[in-house]
């Protein structure tokens, strides 16, 4: 690897041209199918699949292999009425943030360093500069810049070390920015993958098996989302007998990163396009196949989990008495339904409140914000504390400013640093109270909080006027100095999210087009504490979904090289091209967080392939199974079906 | 983005003070392609705009479209009541897919010298039987007929030095009716298919393809076809003629050439 910093970009790509560089061309494999397959050329001598019995002795572009099982599928099979079987295909498809990353660099003479980047994590941009570069963490200070997107994508680091070295050795600051082109050719998409499903099922609808195989593209390195891809395809069912069996697999291909809710949109858009056809073998209706297996308080899942506090059978009652479901429709017009889960995720967190001398407050915690997450923050302190939300000014702080948090990703946020935040805030309550009660020389035991002030607890505590949160503020000097709290935890008990949408297309016949008329996303929440985010949060991802059903995938030459590395050749879909998405929220707490918040920024993204394509195999009476269903397809496969 | 390896610009403002051609130069009109992606082999730059030509120069024998003349101002141009084909500028104006900004710098000229497969302008110019005049670098000039200016995707008839001046449009070609169709795989996508049809008063009809294949096509008959004598000479098209590329598949370029041909024949004969 060879990097070039210069005083001028001019300077630099001059430079950089003044490199020659060799390359010796290499078999290449992009089919993950095809890097399966022996003779396939293979990637690494030193790749071995894990997972399998016995060990493994041969290199491999199979870097692993994940198994989960529950029951007997044999005897399920057996048992079955009817049996569906699928092989679905999805492409690679790339998060599509509008900012491509970029960072400015310096490491001081004494060694210092200080990083601004825009990142899902700048605690994760830390740790891995420190790691690359051999320093200590607390040598690098990492600034959070303000994120244009990231969906997953910004949850590594691509530039920042990079940066820091050529800053290390010319002692200025260093500036890097990627094209678009860059983010596209060097930045993880997320993967593509081939997904083959059998269901079985009794008269009445009861699923008596599942099995489903999947292959996803790893990219150049191990770490596809196959895992939590297998994971989470068959969670929305209570399944008594299931196998999952999935393969990590590297090709030449940009290695892959997150994005939103890793692995299950894949696995999911075939799952559920095969409950479609499970239904349809039946006669039955799909929202009623589906609240026939749901899963419940109770339902233990592929992957070993018991789930408890669950709300998806209130989705599928939401969708089923939803007026979208029963609107008629026209030719060549078709309705789609399909549900998803993701898990969300808790983890590490810190969130500071700080009460300023004015009375205003204000909170400092460790994640960016993706999603609106700061006014989140700032919504609950206001709770906690009983003053109005204006009062409240939420920042993210940098690593040298506020104590360790996990990666803004698996819908943690709200549900995490809500909980420090929440924590902190109730902290400086108690201290407020005991300040109060401090100037009214009285037991603290003797103070309530109410609406924003110190009131005396009853009739016996004294006649005093309540003590508004200011003017505690304003004799903290008197009472003790600084009024703050700051508190991390490592927040466990995420409440898992589950979806059900509704799609109706039209899909024009002679072009092949599809447009997607009306699209209802009902969502267990939990509680959305900023309703309207929440709303945008299910709205994005359904949009994210539509664009991976009908149009994304990243397209390669016969020699390997990506064709449509630019936003005017990977089209994902504008504001024109959707319906307004009808976000519905359901909300059944979550027990284990104070205000019963659940994650909410993955799951939506996880049903609308299979939703689109269960709507447009009602339109047209063909199963698309592969992605993108674009106009192309859709006209081949009505040739085919004509003959 | 930036050209850093450019080292010299002239700005000519006369043919007599062009700079002699090197073959490291391009002619710089709008910009709106030159500066959307490295040009490594580039070394200097001629900018066009000082030339001052007139845009649009109408006439009893035609419409003169300087090769500077942007997309903005073609699009802004009202034409006399009688030459009804002058509808197709506006269209072909919103066929390129680009915003206002990339309207008011690209131009005429460096569209259909860039010969993109989906360049609007070459549609328009070749419909209208357009001509093109090229000023050669030993300072003569040449006129070739639009319909034989492109070889293929990116590739024209121009030689090393030769400048588009203009394109004339004779009134003959502005005075036929004509109607355009265009798909593309995505609302607001790029052409994947894009075809002009004209009619003239003694029923001289033709069909100009373009962004389906990789090159125009312009089909001519002197009496209007039947629907099935267009279909057949559009399927007689050798296979090698449909363009591939992401924005959309041989077979489904051709399947819609094919459809938008059907109904530009309907609506110019109905
Ligand atoms: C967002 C966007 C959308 C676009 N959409 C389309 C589209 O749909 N279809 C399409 O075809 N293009 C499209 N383009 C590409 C390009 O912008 C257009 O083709 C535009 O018309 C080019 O004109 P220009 O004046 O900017 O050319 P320039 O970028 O200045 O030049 C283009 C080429 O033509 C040469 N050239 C220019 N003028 C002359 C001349 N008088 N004589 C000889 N050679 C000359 C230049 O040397 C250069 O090689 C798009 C570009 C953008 C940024």
């Amino acid at each position: 690897m060879a990097a070039v910093a210069a005083t001028s970009s001019a300077i630099a790509d001059a430079a950089l041209e003044l490199i020659e560089v060799k390359y010796e061309i290499l078999p290449f494999v992009i089919d993950v199918e095809d890097a399966m397959l022996p003779g396939a050329p293979i990637l690494h001598d030193d790749l071995f699949t894990a997972g399998v019995e016995p060990k493994a002795t041969t290199a491999s572009n199979i870097a692993k292999r994940v198994a989960f099982k529950l029951g007997d599928v044999d005897a399920g099979f057996a048992e079955a009425d009817v049996v569906v079987e699928g092989y679905y295909t999805t492409q690679a498809v790339h998060q599509a943030y509008i900012e491509p990353h970029a960072c400015v660099v310096t490491v001081g003479s004494d060694g210092q360093s200080l990083i601004y980047s825009s990142s899902q994590g700048h605690f994760m941009v830390r740790a891995y500069c420190a790691k690359l570069l051999g320093m200590e963490l607390s040598d690098i200070r990492a600034m959070p810049s303000e994120i244009g997107g990231g969906f997953g994508g910004k949850t590594v680091v691509y530039l920042e070390p990079i940066a820091m070295a050529l800053s290390k050795q010319t002692g200025r600051p260093v500036k890097m920015v990627m094209t678009r082109e860059d983010v596209f050719r060097s930045t993880g998409p997320t993967s593509g993958g081939t997904i083959a499903v059998k269901l079985g099922a009794k008269k009445d609808g009861t699923i008596t098996a599942a099995t489903a195989v999947l292959k996803f593209q790893a990219g150049a390195f191990p770490g596809s989302p196959v895992q939590p891809g297998c994971m989470t395809c068959f969670a929305m069912y209570d399944l008594k007998n299931v196998t999952i069996t999935g393969y990590d697999v590297v090709s030449n291909r940009p290695k892959v990163a997150a994005y939103r809710a890793p692995g299950a949109p894949i696995s999911t858009f075939a799952t559920e396009s095969a409950m479609d056809e499970l239904a349809l073998k039946l006669g039955m209706d799909p929202i009623a196949l589906r609240e026939k297996n749901a899963a419940k308080d109770g339902t233990k899942t592929a992957y070993g989990v018991t789930f408890q506090n669950i709300g998806y059978t209130q989705t599928l009652e939401a969708a089923k008495n939803h007026p979208h479901y029963t609107a008629p429709l026209g030719p060549n017009q078709g309705r789609g339904v399909a549900s998803g889960f993701w898990f969300n995720i808790g983890g590490e967190s810190t969130g500071a409140v700080h009460v300023n001398e004015d009375g205003s407050v204000s909170i400092v915690t460790g994640s960016p914000d993706i999603g609106g997450s700061r006014a989140s923050m700032a919504m609950m302190a206001a709770e906690v504390l009983g003053i109005p939300v204006e009062k409240v000014r939420p920042v993210i702080g940098d690593t040298a400013t506020i104590g360790f948090t996990h990666l803004t990703g698996g819908s943690r946020v709200t549900f995490a640093t809500g909980m420090a935040v929440t924590q902190a805030a109730e902290r400086v309550r108690d201290d407020l109270k005991k300040r109060a009660a401090m100037i009214w020389e009285i037991p603290v035991e003797a103070v309530d909080w109410k609406d924003g002030e110190a009131v005396p607890a009853g009739a016996n505590a004294g006649g005093f006027d309540p003590m508004p949160l200011a003017a505690i503020a304003l004799k903290a000097a008197k009472t003790g100095g600084p009024i703050i709290a700051e508190v991390s935890v490592n927040a466990q008990g995420a409440g898992p999210g589950f979806a059900t949408h509704i799609c109706d297309v039209e899909v024009d016949p002679e072009t092949g087009h599809t447009t997607v008329l009306r699209y209802t996303a009902i969502q267990d929440v939990g509680r959305a504490i900023h309703p309207s985010y929440v709303e945008g949060q299910i709205q994005g991802g359904a949009a994210q979904g539509i664009g991976w059903a009908l149009n994304e995938e990243y397209i390669y030459d016969k020699q390997g090289k990506l064709d449509n590395a630019g936003f005017l050749d990977y089209r994902v879909p504008v504001a024109s091209d959707m319906p307004m998405i009808e976000a519905v929220m359901i909300e059944v707490p979550n027990p284990r967080h104070p205000f019963g918040a659940k994650g909410v920024g993955e799951v939506p993204i996880v049903p609308p392939m299979a939703a689109v394509a269960n709507a447009i195999r009602g339109a047209i009476g063909i199963r698309m199974p592969h992605l993108p269903m674009s106009p192309p397809k859709l006209r081949a496969a009505m040739d085919a079906k004509a003959g | 983005m930036d050209l850093p390896q450019i080292e010299s610009v002239a700005s000519p403002r006369s043919r007599d003070s062009l700079p002699p051609w090197r073959d490291d130069a391009a002619w710089l009109a709008g910009g709106t392609w030159l500066f959307s992606e490295p040009q490594p082999a580039l070394r200097s730059l001629v900018d066009l705009s000082a030339m001052a030509w007139p845009d649009l120069e109408p006439s009893a024998s035609g419409l003169r479209i300087a090769a500077t003349c942007t997309i903005a101002a073609l699009e802004a141009f009202r034409s006399p009541a009688d030459w009804p084909a002058a509808g197709l500028f506006g269209q072909c104006a919103n066929a390129l897919l680009g915003s206002f900004k990339i309207w008011n710098m690209a131009t005429v000229g460096g569209n259909v010298c860039l010969s993109l497969p989906a360049a609007p302008m070459l549609a328009l110019t070749v419909a209208l039987d357009g001509v093109a005049w090229l000023w050669q670098p030993d300072g003569g000039e040449r006129f070739l007929p639009m319909a034989d200016f492109t070889v293929g995707p990116q590739r024209n008839s121009l030689r090393p030095g030769e400048l588009l001046r203009a394109i004339d449009l004779p009134a003959s070609g502005l005075r036929r009716r004509a109607a355009l169709r265009q798909a593309s795989l995505t609302t607001l996508g790029r052409s994947a298919a894009l075809l002009i049809a004209t009619l003239d008063e003694s029923g001289g009809f033709a069909l100009t393809i373009t962004a389906s294949t990789i090159r125009p096509m312009h089909l001519a008959w002197d009496s209007p076809p039947s629907s099935d004598e267009l279909d057949a000479r559009i399927q007689a098209l050798l296979a090698e003629t449909w363009f591939d590329d992401v924005h959309g598949t041989p077979a489904w370029r051709r399947h819609m050439t094919r459809r938008l041909a059907a109904k530009l024949h309907q609506e110019l004969l109905a």
